[in-house]
This record gives structure tokens, C-alpha cells and sequence, in this order.
């Protein structure tokens, strides 16, 4: 298999040794790479009992064979580990251009392991590894992070750092890269921060071979230029070039797939129209900043001329002000971006933090909480001036309430009891993301299943076959369906749930990004690619079929680390209450429970969500288990 | 041939078609033919807003570009808007 070196680096922190060691040739024609590569690794060296910050606990930064090919959306890479949330296996995907030094350094991933006795970072300058201390960096934001370690080795290197929140283990604190990119699910950041792991420094010059070198090169122009054609080519507001992610509240609003004032409300007037397009762009003076070789170019950089609330950074995604902005009922686009801005340098999981301050809020109204427990904040809903100030209560993990916040929202809930675990919106322990089940009933099954990173929207994404129009008909999900049945319907939401998860998998390995697909990617685009350079000439059977390898795999981790079917059938108590008013009103995912038995049955396992040895063998991975 | 459309994700262009689901009439047998009866019916602006992906039977996805594409009576052509957030 070309498009990769079979070689992983490996830093332990506790003895200081830094090696590279040969994969089998096996493991990668099996798990590709990126977040297969890390589930293999996580099964074969994590057992059971270890906890995520314990010093036997690995945290694989992983690339796979499309890094370093010119392609659009190649960028990705991948961060697998046991979460300090979830206290079970999860896959964060971050991009920029990290992974691409990291694989130009002749490596396919870094696993680290130990935990230093004082804080220190790892420099990986092609085939030399080494620790450094840390300790002058160690407190210093995410974004000084990345500027000070440029200064000192130069340019052309790239940082993978934490802020203060990882150094102080937030549940779900994040890794940052390039002050653009964040690793936030899984809460990655405080894995590093457990192991006094301040940063990863690293840059490569090697590039790897790839199987047909001309075929890759046709196929890179042609679908360049298509994504960038296609999202040029794309109604007003709907580019995303010239908006970023806030395309997506225009189109989620029709459908109802937005969180509301903590997910009770159907509708939102002010909140839906200032953020999203074209006021996101207007407000934070938005400019398009594409990852390395993107021609999609999704991400921006923000410059916010404001006395409260300026600031020069990445401006946030639809996740972020979704859950920071729309969940709180605040609709100060400028504000919410300050709130994110504060958790990007901080390294905070935006999409937890806006779920843990929606909780927070309807604590406050409801009397669980008070001025006393809030340091005189006042946590009316709509208030962005209270949002930001509980952020930075948080994200300077503050004895009482900002502490406890960030110990997730169902720690928080049970410590202030009072039934506020009603509104609680959690799965697995880790916070619900910014589509609502009661939109499209896969979306509720794909949290609840979800065996690579707890209840995450895109390890898998199923919902965006309901709203937002993705098709995967080389996977057999085309539009030859009735959408408006299907969408409430269990009937096909095991098939549909475990395309999509398949596939997400695929994408989190190769690794490239889900994002291509909204202008044009396609499945068969993504073979050709693959085959041209690994030189493996895989079918969309064998191509699918890897992907619920990885997925089994995932599975058996979650298993192995106590995620039972009682954790998967526990549905949120606010998403099981039909919405009284917009789109979907009146409707709830009643069912769910015995869906994820079907979903269950449907991927060959048994009623304890145990893979059978019948789907062991048909996976080919009666040798690892 | 009679060829069914189906389009999503264009509400603007939807309200201006009439649906999001409707059968044509078309002389010729090519994807090119196809646009060229649209342009006539809806106008061009309008079928042009259309043109980003485009599947063939809800099977094989049409490069928007590949005009001499076959399609026979009976087919169905797709004219998606993929969009979403993250």
C-alpha cells in the first residue's frame, strides 16, 4: 500500500524515549490510517481500567494516506485517545497544517504515552524527536502558544498546543493548531494537559510516495476546480466561501434543527437572522482563511472592531455559535464570537461549553441557581454580557460554578440537583451538538450509537440527509426515498445511521474533509483518490466495508470501556419533549430505545451491543480480537 | 422523452418552478437537451442556479459540465443543493 511510511513515532514521557517503530504492512491495508490507525493502536496498548488520565492512556495523533496529496480538503488528521469525558475511546479531527508536517516528517502518526514530571513539549524536525521543557510556555493561551514556539523554531514549523483549560483537564478542553483549528469533542486538550504535554512542534521534508502520481494529479485538478466551481455556483447566502458555516442557519431554520433556549423553543426570529448569513460576514468583518490546499475555504478570520467585544482571531462555526449564541437565546453575533474566541484560546470544546452554559441559564431562571452561586451574574436568557463572563468563569476553571461547569453539564447538574438533570442534555456524559433529533430521528439514534466519539454529529452526520441534502448513493442513500416520512420514520434509520457512521469513519482515517461533499465530493471521487494513491484498487464494497471495520473496532473499545446498552438507550429528557411551536412542532423521537435495538441487530450484534463472531470474521478481524 | 426532475435545497427557485418534483417533456436524448428544454420553460437564471450537483437515476452522479451525458425516457435527474454546518 503506498501514500503511507508504515511508521509510527512513539514518545514515552515518563522514561524520555522518543523512537520510530515499523507497522506491519497489514495494519494499514486494514485500518487506512487517521482515526483507524488510532483505534487499532488504542486496542492494542489501552486495556480496560486505565482511565484517560492516566499515564498508560495513548494519545495518537494520527494522519492517513491522503495527507500531503494537493487534494482539497487534505489537510485533515486525526487525534484518537480515551476522553476524559466520555471516559471511553473518541476521535477528534482537526486540520490545518499540522498533519501535513507530521506526515512529511516520515511519519504516519505519533503516539505518546507517560505522563513528564514537569510540563514539556515534543519536536519532531523530520526523522529527529526529542522533548523540551515547557515550562516558560506552560499558562500561556493557545494562540501565545502557537506565536512564542514560531519564534523560536521558526516559521515553518506547526504548533498542536493546549491552553490554560487543558493544562487544568476541562473535561472538554481542546487541542488548538495554527490558532484556527481546534480538536474540541473528546476533550483531547486535557489528555495532554494529564500528561504535562504542552505542545507538539513539527516539520517535515519528506514527501511520500504515492501509487499513480499522474492519475492523483488529473484527479486533484478536476476536483479543485469543481469544489470551488460548485460553491461559486451556489444560490445567494449559500456559499460558503463568502459565509462560512452560518449558510447553515437559513437552511436549518425550515427544518428545525437548531438548539433554542437550551433546545425548548421552535423559534427564534432575531437570534436565526443576525447569526447567520449574510450578517456573520458583516459583523466580524470576515474574511475566507482556507486550510492547505482547500479551494472550499470554509474557515475565516474574524477582525472585530468593538469596545466590548474585539477581537482578531477565528470566527466561529455554526456548532459554536449555535450552542453559545442560539441555545442561550443571545443574538449579539458579535458577542458570541467574543465567547468563542475566549474558548479558542483557552482551548475549550465550544459545542460542550454553550450546552453546559445553556444548562447554567435555565438553572438560573429556575431557582436552582443564584446571584450567590453565579458571582452576582445574572443569568438571564439573552443576556451575551452574563454568557461571556461565565465563559471566562469556566474557562479559568473558578472554584464553584466555572469549575464544576467544566467538569461537564451532568456533574454540574447532579452537584446542584434540584431536578435540573431534567435539562441536563447529555449522552454518555459528553454534551449534545447543534442538531436536533426532533428535526430527524437518525440524528438522535446516530448520538446514542455513535461508537467513535459519544454523541458527535459528524462521526456520522446521518441528519444531513434530511437537512441538508448530502447523498451517498455509492453507499445506497440516494433520493429515491419519501424524505418527509422518512425523517420520522424508524423504519430505515438503522441502514441509513450506519452508512453514514461507515462512511464518516472512511473520512476520519483517509483523512480528509466531510465538508468537500456540500460542493460536489463525492464517494466515487473519494475511491478514485484513494486508489490512485495507495494502489490498491478497492471497490465501494471494500471501501464501505473498511469503514465498518474501524466502527467495530471502535465498538469493541467502547465495550472494553464500560459503555453498556443501558448508556445508549438513555435518551435526553428535554429532546423527548415535542417543541410547542415551528417546524416539526409536536413531534419527538418516541421509539428511540427500541430503534437502537434494530440498529443493533442491523449491524450483527447482539442485544448488549456485542459485534458477533459472524460480523468478526466478515470484518477480517478475528486475528486483533 | 419525459424525464423527471427533482430539486432540494433551492427554495427561490422551487417557488419559480412550481415544485420540487415535475416531469418534462424533451426533444433529444442528453443531458444538454435537458438544460436547454429547462432554459426554455424556466429560464435560464433559474436553471443556472440549479447547477451545482446533479444525480443521474438517483444512482450516478452528471458533472454538471458533461452535456453529451445519455438520458433516456423514464430517467430521473436530481439537481441537489448540499449544503450544511459544522
Amino acid at each position: 500500500m503506498k501514500g503511507v511510511w508504515n511508521k509510527i513515532a512513539r514518545v514515552d514521557l515518563t522514561s524520555g524515549n522518543c523512537t520510530i517503530e515499523t507497522l506491519e504492512e497489514k495494519v494499514l491495508e486494514q485500518f487506512i490510517g487517521g482515526a483507524g490507525l488510532g483505534a487499532y493502536i488504542l486496542y492494542k496498548e489501552v486495556p480496560k481500567g486505565v482511565m484517560s488520565a492516566d499515564p498508560e492512556n495513548r494519545i495518537i495523533f494520527a494522519t492517513g494516506p491522503f495527507n500531503g496529496i494537493r487534494q482539497t480538503g487534505a489537510a485533515k488528521w486525526s487525534i484518537v485517545s480515551k476522553s476524559p469525558s466520555l471516559e471511553a475511546n473518541a476521535t477528534s479531527c482537526i486540520t490545518n497544517s499540522w498533519g501535513y508536517e507530521l506526515k512529511n516528517a516520515g511519519v504516519d502518526a505519533l503516539v505518546v504515552q507517560g505522563k513528564a514530571v514537569q510540563p514539556v513539549m515534543i519536536v519532531i524536525d523530520d526523522d529527529a524527536i526529542r522533548m523540551e521543557p515547557a515550562t516558560e510556555i506552560w499558562g500561556k493561551d493557545s494562540y501565545e502558544t502557537d506565536d512564542l514556539l514560531k519564534e523560536q523554531f521558526g516559521k515553518d514549523f506547526e504548533i498542536a498546543c493546549i491552553g490554560p483549560a487543558g493544562e487544568k483537564q476541562l473535561k472538554y478542553a481542546a487541542v488548538v493548531t495554527g490558532k484556527c483549528s481546534f480538536a474540541g469533542r473528546g476533550g483531547m486538550g486535557g489528555v495532554m494537559g494529564s500528561k504535562n504535554l504542552k505542545a507538539v512542534v513539527v516539520r517535515g521534508s519528506q514527501k511520500c510516495p504515492v501509487a499513480n502520481p499522474e492519475k492523483l494529479d488529473e484527479l486533484n485538478k478536476e476536483i479543485n476546480m469543481k469544489i470551488y466551481n460548485t460553491d461559486k455556483a451556489k444560490p445567494a447566502n449559500f456559499n460558503i466561501r463568502a459565509h462560512g458555516t452560518s449558510i447553515a442557519t437559513g437552511l436549518f431554520k425550515g427544518y428545525g434543527n437548531m438548539p433554542l433556549k437550551n433546545w425548548q423553543l421552535g423559534e427564534f426570529d432575531s437570534g436565526i437572522e443576525n447569526l447567520g448569513a449574510p450578517n456573520y460576514g458583516i459583523q466580524l468583518n470576515a474574511k475566507p482563511k482556507p486550510c492547505k490546499f482547500c479551494t472550499l475555504g470554509c474557515k475565516n478570520h474574524a477582525e472585530v472592531i468593538d469596545d466590548k467585544y474585539g477581537f482578531v482571531g477565528e470566527g466561529p462555526e455554526y456548532e459554536s455559535f449555535a450552542m453559545m449564541g442560539l441555545n442561550l437565546m443571545v443574538d449579539d453575533m458579535k458577542a458570541v464570537a467574543y465567547g468563542g474566541h475566549i474558548a479558542n484560546t483557552y482551548g475549550i470544546d465550544t459545542i460542550s461549553l454553550g450546552a453546559c452554559l445553556a444548562w447554567a441559564f435555565e438553572s438560573y431562571e429556575k431557582g436552582v441557581l443564584t446571584r450567590e452561586n453565579t458571582g452576582g451574574l445574572v443569568l438571564e436568557w439573552g443576556n451575551a454580557e452574563a454568557m461571556v463572563e461565565l465563559t471566562k468563569k469556566v474557562a479559568n476553571r473558578e472554584v464553584g460554578l466555572g469549575y464544576l461547569l467544566g467538569e461537564g453539564v451532568r456533574t454540574a447538574a447532579k452537584y446542584y440537583g434540584k431536578g435540573s438533570e431534567a435539562w441536563a442534555v447529555e449522552i454518555k456524559n459528553m454534551e449534545v451538538p447543534a442538531h436536533d433529533p426532533r428535526a430527524s430521528f437518525v440524528a438522535g439514534l446516530n448520538y446514542l450509537t455513535g461508537a467513535s466519539c459519544g454523541p458527535n454529529h459528524e462521526k456520522g452526520n446521518p441528519q444531513h440527509m434530511f437537512v441538508a441534502h448530502i447523498l451517498l448513493p455509492e453507499f445506497g442513500i440516494s433520493d429515491d426515498i419519501d424524505f418527509e416520512k422518512e425523517r420520522h420514520s424508524w423504519e430505515h434509520a438503522s441502514r441509513y445511521t450506519a452508512a453514514f457512521q461507515n462512511y464518516s469513519n472512511l473520512v476520519d482515517s483517509l483523512v480528509h474533509c466531510k465538508f468537500m461533499v456540500f460542493s460536489g465530493y463525492t464517494l466515487t471521487d473519494m475511491l478514485n483518490t484513494f486508489n490512485a494513491v495507495t494502489g490498491l484498487d478497492w471497490n465501494f464494497e471494500t471501501f464501505e466495508k473498511a469503514g465498518e471495520r474501524i466502527f467495530t473496532v471502535q465498538k469493541l473499545l467502547n465495550l472494553r470501556y464500560g459503555i453498556t446498552v443501558a448508556d445508549e438507550t438513555k435518551f435526553p429528557e428535554r429532546l423527548m419533549q415535542a417543541k410547542a411551536e415551528g417546524p416539526y412542532a409536536g413531534v419527538a423521537p418516541v421509539g428511540i430505545e427500541d430503534a437502537v435495538l434494530d440498529y443493533y441487530r442491523h449491524r450483527g450484534w447482539d442485544e448488549t451491543g456485542m459485534p458477533l463472531q459472524e460480523k468478526i470474521n466478515e470484518m477480517d478481524l478475528q486475528e486483533l480480537v | 422523452m419525459k424525464v423527471t426532475i427533482k430539486v432540494r435545497g433551492f427554495p427561490d427557485v422551487e417557488a419559480a418552478l412550481g415544485g420540487n418534483r415535475f416531469m418534462l417533456e424533451v426533444e433529444g436524448s442528453t443531458f444538454g437537451d435537458v438544460l436547454a428544454e429547462m432554459d426554455r420553460q424556466f429560464g435560464e437564471d433559474n436553471r443556472k442556479a440549479l447547477m451545482v450537483q446533479v444525480l443521474l437515476n438517483s444512482k450516478y452522479w452528471v458533472k454538471v459540465d458533461a452535456l453529451s451525458t445519455p438520458v433516456q425516457d423514464g430517467n430521473t435527474l436530481s439537481f441537489s443543493n448540499m449544503v450544511a454546518g459544522g
